[in-house]
């Protein structure tokens, strides 16, 4: 019986590709991928014009939210879906791994965010087309969100593995989401001492340096954080949920 | 191959299995009979890592089986009911995926397996577009695909036409000659069919677990259909007959279809008797039939299935109990 590691990796990498094929050849993501395309591109250049200046944080300020819906639209089936329609028996009855399907089904869905956001660089050479565009700020924007995509993936996961009900994790998905994506815009409802707590604690305060071209070592490790403390909080779930209770 | 130690698990204030305790060797095919609810998924989901138990132990292959025993989860094959699969993944795509899963060779296995179950002309649509017994095909070439010592499919001939059902079996019999196969049930003939070995799950214990052979059944039944007498006056004449316990007026036949026809016959009553097992009373109802001031005997038939018994017999006298004693 081959146990070795390479065994287990293999076991998540056969998942991972299924997971991520499966994103591919259903109309789910060139659906959310055209709307959130549609979106991005309308709420950009409808300002753009305006502020008339050749840069793109206006497009990086609206990722915190379009990401904060787009992400639970995609995540919300990896665990939900296999619940309600009983493939979740035979998954954990396979010799996989509940870390490895945690690993598996967030890469999965992370890799295909990233291929979502792909098209919004043509945003970036309509920009440059217009003039000197500088590189940092976008290069840094973009470096953002592939970590708020990740940590978006992350709570989209977890928020998937507390239900049967896709409905269900879309909501509770968008909801966590869109609370660390706001957290310091409600700053002035917050009693003074804990304001710098809330703050670092809020997605929009790490983003904004990242579209800014600064990369800040503590927001990246307050990203990191963020997706490794969801993705625990995933796999503790379905490592305490085979008791076979509802959900 | 199999152990339970004092399983038990509850689902809340519901108590699923009562510390049930069974040992399946290798080889051969256990039946898990009971009705619908009776504890038998839950079993097998404890049996194959899907759930933990509430209390006692698992043991597979001697050693002791957790939901995290990934080792041992590669030597068991599991079919859950109604074959749940991608239903938008074509069945060969999808044994490509576990094979890739199980780090064997898809290219040699997969159109190995599909030939042994029988799918090569439905192995290329998807999944959901197949009938109930192609699903159930692809089911069983899941189990199969990395060559497991255990199988476990949870009631494998449900919902299938009667044909399906007999290809089945033989598919079942064949992976039995290498494998051990634990198989769930309700349905008494399959168990016969099939299974050297039954384990009679009711209400979360276990009822009976055995050779069919070795079951004795306190009582038989034969079904009367007799004209030309009441059921007072031919209870009257029965009851003088040695080996006799009890006579039921009945409605319609047994559920097994097909044993009496006409069973609905206008002017024909229709009865069933318990005898003692050890005697045989159809000669002595024939003569008290054909004797002085005696009825038409239209049918008589004894009970073939003695999995029926064992069954009425396990459940029905609790169930009586129950329907006595249960409301104030």
């Amino acid at each position: 019986m081959n146990t070795s590691g390479s065994a287990r990796f293999r076991a998540a990498r056969a998942l991972f590709r299924k997971e991520l094929s499966s994103y591919f050849q259903t109309p789910v993501a060139y659906i959310v991928g055209a709307v959130f395309l549609g979106a991005t591109a309308s709420l950009f250049f409808s300002v753009f014009f305006l502020y008339d200046r050749v840069e793109m944080r206006q497009f990086f300020s609206t990722l915190p939210i379009l990401l904060a819906i787009l992400m639970p639209a995609l995540s919300m089936r990896l665990i939900a879906e296999e619940k309600r329609r009983g493939t979740w028996e035979i998954l954990t009855t396979l010799p996989v791994r509940n870390l490895e399907i945690v690993l598996a089904k967030f890469a999965a869905v992370w890799v295909t965010g990233l291929f979502l956001l792909l098209p919004t660089l043509l945003f970036t050479f309509t920009v440059g087309t217009m003039g000197p565009l500088d590189a940092g700020p976008v290069a840094g924007g973009y470096l953002g969100a592939v970590l708020l995509a990740a940590a978006y993936s992350a709570i989209g996961l977890f928020a998937s593995s507390l239900t049967r009900n896709e409905t269900t994790a879309l909501i509770t998905g968008l909801v966590l989401c869109l609370i660390f994506a706001l957290l310091n815009v409600f700053l002035v409802l917050i009693p003074a001492p804990l304001v710098p707590l809330f703050e670092y604690l809020s997605i929009g305060y790490h983003f904004s340096s990242f579209s800014q071209g600064i990369v800040d070592s503590r927001s990246v490790v307050y990203f990191v954080s963020l997706t490794a403390g969801f993705l625990m909080f995933s796999l503790y779930r379905l490592n305490t949920n085979r008791t076979g209770d509802a959900l | 191959m199999v152990e339970f130690q004092t399983i038990g698990k509850d689902y809340g204030d519901l108590t699923a299995l009562k510390d049930i305790s069974f040992s399946i060797p290798r080889g051969g095919i256990v039946g898990l009979l009971g009705p619908n609810g009776a504890g038998k998924t839950t079993a097998m989901r404890i049996m194959t890592g899907h759930m933990e138990p509430s209390r006692g132990t698992v043991r597979i292959a001697g050693e002791e089986f957790t939901p995290d025993s990934v080792e041992l989860k590669a030597r068991i094959g599991y079919l859950p009911e109604s074959a749940p699969f991608y239903g938008d993944m074509m069945a060969w795509d999808y044994l490509m995926y576990e094979a890739e899963l199980h780090g064997i060779d898809a290219r040699v296995r997969v159109p190995e397996v599909i030939r042994e179950v029988g799918l090569e002309s439905h192995a290329h649509k998807p999944i959901r577009e197949l009938s109930k017994g192609y699903r159930q095909r692809v089911g069983l070439a899941h189990t199969l695909l990395h060559d497991p010592e255990l199988l476990v499919l949870d009631e494998p001939t449900s919902g299938l036409d009667p044909n399906q059902i007999i290809e089945v079996r033989n598919l079942i019999r064949k992976i039995a000659e290498t494998k051990t196969v634990i198989l769930s049930t309700h349905i008494m003939q399959e168990v016969e069919a099939l299974c050297s070995r039954v384990i009679v799950i009711h209400r979360g214990s276990i009822r009976y677990d055995g050779t069919i052979a070795a079951f004795s059944p306190s009582s038989r039944r034969i079904h009367l259909s007799v004209a030309g007498i009441g059921f007072e006056d031919l209870q009257e004449r029965l009851k003088k007959i040695n080996g006799f316990h009890s006579i039921a007026q009945r409605e319609i036949g047994p559920d097994d279809a097909g044993q009496i026809e006409g069973q609905t016959e206008a002017g024909l009553l229709n009865v069933t008797v318990l005898s003692d097992p050890a005697t045989d009373i159809r000669p002595d109802i024939f003569r008290s039939a054909a004797g002085k001031n005696g009825f038409t005997l239209y049918e008589m038939v004894r009970e073939r299935t003695s999995m029926e018994d064992i069954f009425h017999e396990l459940t029905a006298a609790e169930e009586s109990v129950n329907q006595k004693g249960g409301r104030p």
